[in-house]
């Protein structure tokens, strides 16, 4: 999957010290980095290709769609990464599901099927029907889905 | 099989407790036994008195105890008119009798009730709720001898015993009347002052003036610390010339208000080890950030060598429940609610090392929000005017 890719890809550039992650360009990459956008964990988002963002606004088209990717700008603090781990929760071998109700147990830090709930300072991301979203987002629009990913 | 006499049993108990048995479970079984063997004349009789009031009230529905009139004459008829395997429909009157065990527990409620009373408006338990500070869910305090108890001594002989009751912390009564010196650098020593020295026998000199030469903190604050000897060891160098033991010490300080230390001595004998520790744990002595100066910010985990730590945030009135060893550094830190758990190796002197890196590097909220570019409200402290 590509999102299992985009996690471990960006936890290492950051533990690396790394300005931009370059990840694969599609719509769940690019709906997963507005969703870290909003909650602060990286700092902007530019189209590209394979070598850097672009300079100049270039369209995707089929003969350079290949070399298009997505560049996320990293964040750090203090000489520390602002995001000091990003790990997947729902996988090919084992989906997780959460309704609404149980998105605000998991939120308070309840275990849900199976899955320890969020600590103190700890985000999630959520699949909804309505696109991928925070797991603020989906319970403030009482939406439920494949919990994707948590990260610090 | 079982099943048969489960519900036998069952219909039982309810059928004694309905008509005012006064005996429960396997009493009523046996008495039930026994009467429908031994009794056979009262039987015929009771079967008289119940054919006749059946007679008189209804007709075919005998069996249904709303067909009886009166209580008391059909206790006998009912046990053995029902089977013992269906159970019964009671009519009003009947149900609503109490019988002797539901008088009893009445009685004992009541009682419960008044002794609650009593204590509540005793004058002792109300002094000892005006004396409780901070949530408790009893009144009772009782005092924790920790396995560490016997290692900690005071300084000097001069100085009493500290009480180690976390909530009373710092007393600034204590120092009231400290001025600081004008100038730090080329401050005067205190007036006797007695050097010490490690090999000659000065009597003069006790461990608070070890520790304020070494150190250079002034010696009212020394005597409000705290100075735990959490690890002891004799190890051993093995060299040339045979097997050179010493002793290993390793002490944690505090204030009990949010700053600790420690420190490892190593000499020949426990008490120049003991007083190396203590001076080096001073030297060492950092502030700790806390969560309304009670509990620690979040649920923090940490591997330090085979030491894998797990510390977690819990509300007021907590208490401490983690390791001996947690417990008495968290208790000279100020920390008075925290739950954690040590998983992996326990080893004394790792554990310390990796609680104090943990506590060291506590991510504050403000700052997470800092980095995230978020705003911070904390709910505790503008809706519940929290502890501070």
């Amino acid at each position: 999957m590509q999102l299992h890719f985009v996690f471990s890809h960006l936890q290492n550039s950051f533990r690396a010290g790394k300005a931009m992650a370059c990840v694969p360009n599609c719509r769940s990459v690019l709906e997963l980095s507005a969703a870290l956008y909003h909650q602060g964990f990286i700092s902007s988002i530019q189209r590209g290709h394979l070598q850097g963002p672009d300079l100049v606004p270039t369209p995707t088209t089929r003969s350079n769609v290949a070399e298009r990717r997505l560049w996320l700008s990293l964040k750090y603090y203090e000489g520390k990464p602002v995001m000091q781990y990003i790990r997947g929760v729902s996988k090919p071998s084992r989906k997780v599901y959460m309704t609404p109700s149980e998105l605000i147990n998991f939120s308070k830090g309840r275990t849900v099927s199976f899955v320890r709930g969020l600590e103190p300072a700890e985000a999630a991301v959520v699949e909804t029907k309505k696109g991928i979203m925070g797991v603020e987002d989906a319970i403030r629009e009482q939406l439920g889905g494949s919990v994707l990913c948590r990260m610090k | 099989m079982t099943n048969h006499i489960l519900h036998f049993f069952r219909a039982n108990v309810r059928l004694n407790y309905r008509f005012g048995r006064s005996s429960f479970h396997t009493s009523g079984l046996l008495r039930n036994i026994s009467s429908k063997d031994a009794s056979p004349s009262e039987n015929s009789e009771a079967a008289a008195k119940e054919s006749s009031n059946t007679d008189t009230s209804a007709g075919p529905d005998d069996s249904n105890a709303a067909s009886q009139p009166s209580g008391a004459s059909d206790f006998k008829s009912a046990d053995r008119a029902s089977s013992p395997v269906a159970p019964e429909i009671v009519s009003k009157e009947i149900w609503d009798t109490k019988s002797p065990w539901e008088e009893m527990v009445k009685k004992f409620q009541q009682d419960a009730s008044l002794q609650e009373d009593y204590i509540k408006n005793h004058p002792l338990s109300k002094q000892a709720l005006e004396n409780a500070k901070g949530l408790r869910q009893t009144n009772l305090h009782l005092q924790y001898f920790s396995p560490f108890d016997k290692y900690v001594r005071p300084l000097d002989e001069i100085s009493s015993l500290q009480n180690f009751d976390e909530y009373n912390a710092f007393n600034e009564e204590k120092f009231k009347n400290y001025t600081p010196p004008v100038d730090a650098l080329r401050a005067e020593p205190p007036f006797s002052h007695v050097p010490f020295s490690y090999g000659g026998t000065n009597q003069g000199a006790t461990m608070t003036d070890f520790l304020v030469e070494t150190t250079g903190v002034p010696k009212s604050y020394l005597q409000s610390f705290v100075f735990v000897p959490l690890v002891i060891r004799r190890v051993v160098n093995q060299t040339r010339k045979g097997k050179i033991p010493s002793i290993y010490v390793l002490t944690v300080v505090g204030n009990r208000n949010g700053v600790i230390g420690y420190g490892e001595g190593k000499a020949a004998n426990y008490s120049l080890s003991y007083k190396q520790s203590c001076a080096r744990a001073v030297k060492s002595m950092k502030c700790i950030p806390r969560y309304e100066d009670r509990t620690v910010y979040g649920n923090l985990h940490k591997k330090f060598h085979a030491v894998r730590l797990t510390l977690r945030s819990r509300p007021a009135g907590f208490g401490l429940r983690c390791n001996a060893i947690l417990f008495e550094i968290c208790r000279c830190a100020g920390i008075k609610d925290l739950s954690g758990e040590i998983m992996g190796s326990k080893n004394g002197m790792n554990v310390v090392k990796a609680v104090f890196e943990t506590l060291h590097e506590q991510a504050l909220p403000e700052d997470i929000a800092l980095q995230r570019g978020h705003k911070i409200v904390d709910v505790q402290r503008e809706y519940y005017k929290g502890s501070r």
